[in-house]
């Protein structure tokens, strides 16, 4: 266990490492000079030397990457080139709004999906197979934006059940679930449509197996075969699954958060984006890495849970 | 013995869609009572037990007829009258030990989980229950074994498991699908007898649904033969085997090795040697096979330092002359598949020497290997994973002949087609796909497949064991017919003693990796030396129910499992052998 432990870490550091390195090249290759886009095409040409020299790009390429690598080992993603605040800061400000988005979309489309999986497959070849089958298809192939504009199109603007600005002046908890409705549909229909598909099929293999017969003969009943012997089973594929897309569900969450004007990582990436703001958006990028890697990790980390079989080396 | 009636099954009929898989079947069975049900593959016999279970899958399954336990009919029974009965009145026992446990939850759990079904206990008493039934069952330290999960068990512990469960609410019938099948054979007599014991004990009467007239003989009173979905032939055990009417009954009864059980004695003290020489039949070997070992390493700790190897094959040498038969013959895990792919270089860490053909083998030479592929082809187990299910026969023969260069074009399809015709197949159906012949039938493909390179040497791993009896016997003579005609050599390794005694000329005996009795067969047969093969010997099925008792009960784990782990330096001890014959050797204790 110690040992998987560290060599799945050793993992993870190189493949920082590489994603450090590659942003840190990116930025280089990507035309234009950052300190002309930060001080406009009327600077004059002492102002930009010395705005290059405190950004450190009269620096020798090698001497660059090394000064970058150590900051971002401590943590210090460097200063956004619009607002000059340190990026860590600009991110861990505006990090909680997304994480909470993603797990309650997470959650949300797991309390529907995982029912609804087994429905399907218990149900299999009959109305409600075909029903829940054509809805996960529509799911996943509805892109969330569309989804999330549709949402606030019936439910804010037309039904006017839930707010249309869904941040800020949230006092009471009840206020701020409202807030949150919208988006988290938004984006946990397409987390349902994806687990609903994948327990389906889990448990249609799961129901085809020998020890289901074993319970039956048992004289379990249909349900404790289904909840407590099948189900047992699927949650491995479940798991991979989850963990998987929780990396794309964080990237849906951009457009989402964009389309209902939330604070989060979305809005975040799209002003790094539009003003240039290389500094932030290589922070940025670092810091999507190290969820997905820290996603991995945790799944990896929760098959040994869920199955006993699982030897960790 | 006979009590009163159990269980009446009359006119059952069962249906899948518009076939019909069971015919107007009518059996009783008495408290205390052991009805065999035999047959082959797709006669029906599991169905009937499903059938009384209620187990039919709904929708797909239809039975019609009557099947009654006691005064109660089972098959207007409504779903949750029948849960009551399942695993409370009537329990059952499937076939694969390995796949009939819930592999996520805890064995206590799974036996506990039809107890608080049907008898209600909760807590401490239903802990109290389970141990009690591990304990009926002879698991070794159930107070701890409670707690794990079936992947810790061997094969035949978590058999034990399923009984176990099977009677954990003292079932007034148990159905037994195939219990046995799955197991080696020494497993397989201590698991009969814990049947038959608990039987004793409990008065339970038993439905043994079988292929193994070996094992019927051993435990049954009443015996019924089905073929395709009906009755042939049914009557108590000792009318069936002394005076069998059907000739399908007749067939499977002969399917027994006939050797086994006729000893005649124990050999006389042998002569010690300390080399034993490569003996073979005939003028030339085709193999040789020098000290041949296969050790996997073992790695483990914190930053997984090599820890041991498995010695999964051990200094073993043996060979094999032209036109002759080998059998390798051990239990699962022994090693005896791991030689047959270490000769033909499918596994990594094979050290000694294999000479084919006269001809040292060389694994780093590309040329050498090339001649080995020519030389020796194999016959796998599985006659449907080993043919390409998109591929037609026709192409599966022949391509190996032109991989190798051997014949194309026209000649290539004249060959095709002439070992289509040697093993019994029209060579108009080289154009059909693996999945329109029977099991059976694509392992002649495989064997034609497998003779298309003129191999000097072939070797067959459990190439019989998947199929039916009467099947494997036809697919046996296939290969003496074709062993004559092509002066092929087989090296046969099976854990069936009954294809080995049919097949082989001589037989290497293996035990944890090492070879501790060779000699031909009727010596190693009718005069086992080694303390092994004896008790492998001991543990086949007898032939006719008159045997029973004569031997004695197998012994219940009297030989602690030895683990092939070894330490990176271990050196093996000398091995002293003992020869008892021209060419029989066995292996000297310590």
């Amino acid at each position: 266990m110690v040992s998987f432990l560290a060599k799945r870490l050793g993992f993870a550091v190189i493949t920082l490492f590489c994603v450090l390195t590659l942003v840190f090249l990116l930025v280089r290759i990507l035309p234009g000079d950052p300190a002309l886009v930060i001080l406009g095409d009327q600077a004059s040409p002492e102002s930009l030397m010395a705005l290059r020299q405190r950004l450190g790009l009269d620096q020798p390429l090698p001497v660059q990457y090394a000064r970058f690598l150590m900051q971002s080992v401590q943590g210090d993603l460097g200063r956004s080139m619009i607002s000059g605040r340190p990026v860590m800061d600009e991110i861990l400000t505006v990090l909680p709004y997304t994480l909470e988005l993603t797990m309650a979309a997470l959650l949300l489309g797991a309390l529907l999906g995982v029912p609804a999986g087994v429905w399907a497959a218990v149900k299999r070849g009959r109305t409600p197979d075909y029903i829940l089958r054509f809805l996960s298809l529509v799911g996943l192939s509805l892109p969330a934006f569309v989804a999330a504009i549709v949402l606030l199109m019936v439910f804010a603007i037309q039904l006017r059940w839930f707010p249309v600005i869904s941040a800020g002046g949230a006092n009471t908890l009840a206020e701020r679930l409202r807030q949150m409705a919208l988006p988290t549909l938004a984006l946990a229909l397409i987390m349902m449509a994806y687990i609903t598909r994948v327990t389906r099929s889990a448990m249609l293999e799961v129901l085809s197996q020998d020890f289901i017969r074993t319970a039956r003969a048992k004289g379990a009943s249909p349900s404790r075969v289904i909840w407590n012997h099948a189900l047992g089973n699927c949650l491995i594929p479940i798991t991979t699954v989850v963990g998987l897309y929780l990396g794309i569900l964080i990237g849906n969450s951009v457009l989402t958060e964009i389309v209902f004007s939330r604070p989060g990582l979305g809005k975040l990436i799209l002003s790094a984006l539009t003003q240039r703001d290389y500094t932030l958006l290589q922070g940025m990028i670092v810091i999507y890495t190290l969820m997905v890697v820290v996603v991995n990790l945790l799944t990896d980390l929760t098959y040994g849970f869920l199955d006993p079989r699982v030897k960790y080396k | 013995m006979e009590g009163q009636r159990i269980l009446s099954v009359s006119g059952l009929t069962v249906a899948f869609g518009s076939t019909t898989v069971v015919h107007d079947l009518s059996f009783d069975i008495a408290s205390g009572g052991t009805l065999a049900i035999v047959g082959g593959s797709g006669s029906g016999k599991s169905v009937t037990s499903l059938a009384i279970m209620g187990l039919l899958q709904e929708g797909v399954g239809r039975a019609s007829g009557s099947i009654r336990l006691g005064d109660q009919e089972l098959l207007t029974l409504n779903e949750a009258a029948m849960r009551r009965v399942r695993g409370g009145k009537i329990s059952m026992i499937f076939q694969e030990p390995m796949t009939s446990l819930n592999p996520v939850q805890r064995i206590g759990d799974q036996i506990g989980e039809a107890i608080r079904i049907h008898r209600g206990l909760r807590g401490a008493a239903l802990r109290k229950a389970v141990l009690e039934m591990l304990r009926k069952v002879r698991i070794p330290d159930p107070e701890q074994r409670i707690d794990n999960y079936p992947h810790m068990f061997s094969g035949g512990m978590r058999q034990r498991v399923m009984i176990a469960m099977a009677l954990a609410c003292d079932p007034v019938l148990i159905i037994a699908d195939e219990p046995t099948t799955a197991l080696d054979v020494t497993v397989q007599a201590q698991t009969l007898q814990l049947l038959k014991d608990l039987q004793r004990d409990t008065g339970t009467a038993l439905l043994l649904i079988t292929h193994d007239m070996g094992v019927v003989a051993e435990v049954a009173d009443h015996v019924l033969v089905m073929r395709r979905g009906r009755e042939i032939e049914r009557g108590t055990v000792h009318e069936v085997f002394s005076n069998p009417r059907d000739g399908y009954t007749r067939t499977l009864i002969e399917a027994a090795p006939s050797l086994v059980g006729k000893w005649r004695g124990r050999p006389a003290a042998g002569q010690a040697v300390d080399v034993v020489p490569l003996s073979f039949r005939g003028e030339a070997a085709v193999l040789e096979v020098r000290d041949l070992s296969v050790r996997f390493p073992s790695y483990g700790g914190l930053l997984g330092r090599l820890k041991g190897e498995v010695r999964a094959v051990d200094h073993v040498s043996f060979a094999i002359g032209q036109g002759e038969t080998l059998g390798l013959v051990g239990e699962s895990g022994s090693g005896k598949s791991t030689i047959g792919k270490a000769i033909i270089n499918l596994v990594p860490g094979h050290s000694g020497g294999v000479t084919v053909a006269g001809r040292e083998v060389d694994y780093g030479n590309p040329a050498s290997l090339g001649a080995l592929r020519r030389d020796v082809q194999m016959i796998f187990q599985d006659p449907f994973g080993s043919l390409d299910s998109r591929q037609t026969i026709g192409s599966a023969i022949i391509e190996p002949m032109r991989v190798h260069g051997l014949a194309s074009g026209k000649a290539a399809v004249s060959r095709m087609e002439m070992l289509l015709e040697r093993v019994g197949l029209e060579p108009s159906r080289a154009g059909s796909l693996p999945h329109e012949f029977s099991g059976g039938q694509r392992q002649r493909i495989c064997i034609a497949r497998a003779l298309a390179m003129s191999p000097k040497l072939i070797i067959a791993d459990e190439a019989v064991s998947a199929l039916d009896v009467a099947v494997k016997a036809q697919i046996l003579d296939l290969m003496v017919d074709l062993q004559k005609e092509f002066g092929v050599s087989y090296l046969f390794i099976s854990h069936d003693m009954a294809a080995i005694e049919r097949i082989c000329d001589r037989i290497a005996v293996m035990y944890f990796g090492e070879i501790v009795e060779i000699g031909d067969r009727d010596d190693v047969i009718g005069r086992p030396g080694h303390d092994y093969t004896q008790r492998l010997l001991a543990a086949i099925p007898i032939t006719h129910p008159d045997q029973r008792g004569l031997r004695p009960p197998p012994a219940n784990n009297s030989v602690p499992p030895r683990s092939p782990l070894r330490p990176v330096d271990y050196q093996s001890p000398p091995t002293r052998w003992d020869m008892m014959a021209a060419g029989h050797f066995i292996r000297r204790a310590g």
